[in-house]
């Protein structure tokens, strides 16, 4: 097990940030999913030893987060969330410094500084100073400042936070690598469920705090509900006696608002509602096909969080 | 796996030390202060300046107190020692270099920390010290640093060995070469040999000042995101302090001020560190009592007693530590030592809360 937490418990005062969470997550690639504010960065600084846990106790890579927080930063990475800049520093120099803050020597870490930059196609910018970087490079240099030091675990909170689509493409290409070809852990921080399903295996959602599901995400996705609610005007009769015929079940949520599950995986929902509905003469005002389970408790773990539904970017699977 | 791979490779080495950590920080920060501050690269150039006065000062008294030379034929470095210690000093030291050139080079040693080097200390200091820290809360470095495997102390130790390094080219290095420069003069083997703890006197009055004021400086760097309010705030108490020691000095009426009033201004307490670091007023009575007991005046130390402001203080305290016979001992010394020591705990254990606030929330 890579992360091992007992009853973790953080407390800000009143407000509960972690809640006594208790799971044990296996190595590979795993997503930390959870709108903002479900306690996602706090989770991370508790288990690099830089938050003290009210309750509790974690395990990072075997070792206690409370008493051996500095020999888990010697062998995890953060790619924190906001820009980490020291002014006046090139690139190059930047991810040095990262590893000599490691332990490294100067001129090993030199070396890898420029193997790393290499890695994650920082090319002659490496040169420039970081402030005058992009936010896709920064990101970049941040990715090979929690790298340097060679980590058997890595976390990333928000790698593509504001990078554009091909940026954000290859952040999350890089982040594959590193754990299928190169064998490191990766915990991915995010509020952005097409990131977790782009490079992850597994995924931890949590809300308010509170853990709400972790499972791989293949498990997940086979439960797939491929039920499709319709809004229509016209016969109903008509319409329903039309999709029964096609194997179709009809549950009535109101009136003209129906949701319509096939009896066999075979048979094309959506597909069946179109025919039915022509050859009934009814109008169709909708087609809402259902969400999978993980984007559901992504969502649900959004409503339960006040303010920040705007933020979700949930990716659109199944339907049409 | 291709022979040729670029990118990411393991690796698997002996990680470095504890200290060599913090000097990574250390090393960093200066290049940075270097490369940002043209006024910072003069002022280190101009530290060397009053070794112009100083060098031949130590030349001459070193030629006079050497018996090898001969008076009666000076050249003008030995008409200079003549003039600052006068003939009846010059003689007593000849006879006994080994216990008279100690307590002249102690003084020579305190009066070239005071008057020029504390000044561009403190400029110094307020030119690299507010940007250490509150650059780090601005670029949110804070997590560069502290999810690496440092601890708060190798972080304040980085950050403190930037300003110690500067505050040490402009006191230390300059007051080595002194010394060098008064050994390659020294009369016999015997004078170095009992001169030679000066070499660690010169080292401990650097630290005595620069730890504190460090410290301090760094306290205040902490606490904004704009390195101008930690600027504003260092030269309000530098400023603001000087101004005060000197109002409650010149209202005195020539009457010695209470002792606390040194520690309202921080050069004034450094200086007053530096002296007791070198022992001035015990070894400057000491002096007084031998010369005493020849009837045999010393017009330079009279001199200096009438001097405005610590300096002054101190060699009137020896002064009068001489005619009362009272044992050498520097209450005050102590005081500013202690003063010192209080004022590090206090903004170390502040400074570690600022620091540890905006990593763990």
């Amino acid at each position: 097990m890579i992360l091992e937490l007992e009853h973790v418990t953080k407390l800000y005062r009143d407000f509960k940030a972690l809640d006594d969470l208790t799971v044990s997550i296996r190595p590979g690639a795993i997503g930390l999913l959870g709108p903002n504010g479900a306690g996602k960065s706090t989770l991370i600084k508790a288990l690099l030893g830089l938050v003290k846990l009210t309750e509790g106790q974690a395990r990072v890579l075997g070792m206690d987060a409370r008493t051996d927080s500095r020999l888990i930063r010697e062998q995890v990475g953060y790619m924190p969330e906001d820009d980490c800049t020291i002014p006046g520093m090139k690139g190059v120099e930047a991810v040095a410094y990262a590893g000599e803050l490691a332990g490294l020597p100067a001129s090993i870490a030199l070396r890898r500084a420029h193997e790393i930059l290499d890695f994650v196609t920082v090319q002659e910018e490496r040169y420039r100073e970081v402030q005058t970087y992009s936010t896709g490079m920064r990101q970049k240099i941040k990715l090979a400042q929690s790298l340097i030091h060679s980590p058997k675990l890595l976390f990333l909170d928000e790698p593509a936070n504001g990078l554009d689509p091909v940026g954000r493409e290859r952040m999350l290409a890089l982040i594959r690598t590193l754990y299928q070809k190169k064998g490191i852990s990766v915990v991915v921080s995010t509020h952005i469920l097409g990131d977790i399903e782009e490079c992850c295996d597994a995924v931890l959602i949590l809300g308010r705090g509170r853990l709400l599901v972790y499972d791989d995400i293949e498990t997940l996705k086979q439960s797939q509900d491929t039920s499709v609610g319709i809004r229509f005007d016209g016969d109903g009769a008509a319409l329903r006696a039309g999709l029964e015929s096609r194997s179709c079940e009809v549950q009535v949520l109101k009136d003209n608002n129906w949701r319509v599950q096939a009896n066999s995986p075979d048979i094309d929902v959506a597909r069946s509602i179109l025919e039915a509905a022509r050859d009934a003469g009814v109008a169709l005002r909708s087609l809402d096909p259902s969400r999978n389970t993980l984007e559901e408790i992504f969502l649900q773990a959004v409503q339960t969080t006040s303010g920040v539904p705007t933020t979700v970017e949930p990716a659109v699977t199944g339907g049409l | 796996m291709p022979i040729a791979e670029l990118g990411y490779r393991p690796w698997e080495g002996e990680r470095r030390g504890w200290l060599m950590r913090s000097m990574a920080i250390s090393r960093y920060g200066i290049r940075v202060a270097h490369q940002n501050s043209k006024l910072l690269r003069r002022l280190l150039w101009l530290a060397w300046v009053p070794l112009v006065y100083f060098a031949p000062v130590f030349f001459a008294i070193g030629w006079v107190a050497d018996p090898a030379n001969d008076l009666a034929e000076m050249n003008l470095l030995g008409k200079i020692g003549m003039e600052i210690l006068g003939r009846d000093l010059v003689s007593e030291i000849r006879a006994h270099p080994e216990v008279l050139l100690p307590p002249i080079w102690s003084a020579a040693f305190v009066l070239f920390f005071a008057w020029m080097q504390s000044w561009i200390a403190m400029l110094v200091v307020t030119i690299v010290g507010p940007r250490l820290i509150s650059w780090d809360l601005r670029g949110k470095a804070f997590l560069l640093y502290f999810s690496k495997p440092i601890s708060f102390w190798q972080y304040m130790l980085g950050k403190l060995g930037i300003i110690q390094y500067f505050v040490l080219r402009i006191s230390l290095f300059p007051a080595l070469a002194l010394y060098l420069i008064s050994i390659l003069l020294a009369p016999n083997l015997t004078t170095l040999i009992k001169t030679s703890p000066i070499m660690l006197q010169i080292l401990l009055a650097s630290l005595l000042v620069s730890v504190p004021v460090s410290v301090v400086m760094l306290l205040f760097s902490s606490l904004s995101r704009d390195p101008r309010v930690a600027a504003f705030c260092w030269i309000f108490l530098w400023i603001f302090g000087e101004a005060s020691y000197w109002t409650m000095t010149f209202r005195s009426g020539g009457h010695e001020v209470p002792s606390w009033v040194v520690f309202t201004s921080i050069r004034e307490t450094a200086i007053q560190a530096t002296a007791t670091a070198f022992q001035l007023v015990e070894r400057v009575a000491d002096f007084l009592v031998f010369f005493n007991s020849r009837d045999i005046p010393v017009d330079i130390i009279t001199d200096l007693a009438e001097v405005e402001g610590t300096i002054g203080h101190q060699f009137r305290l020896a002064q009068q530590m001489a005619q009362t016979g009272a044992a050498p001992s520097n209450a005050q010394g102590t005081q500013a030592l202690l003063f010192i020591l209080g004022v590090t705990i206090v903004a170390t254990l502040i400074l570690r809360r600022r620091i540890q606030k905006p990593v763990s929330i």
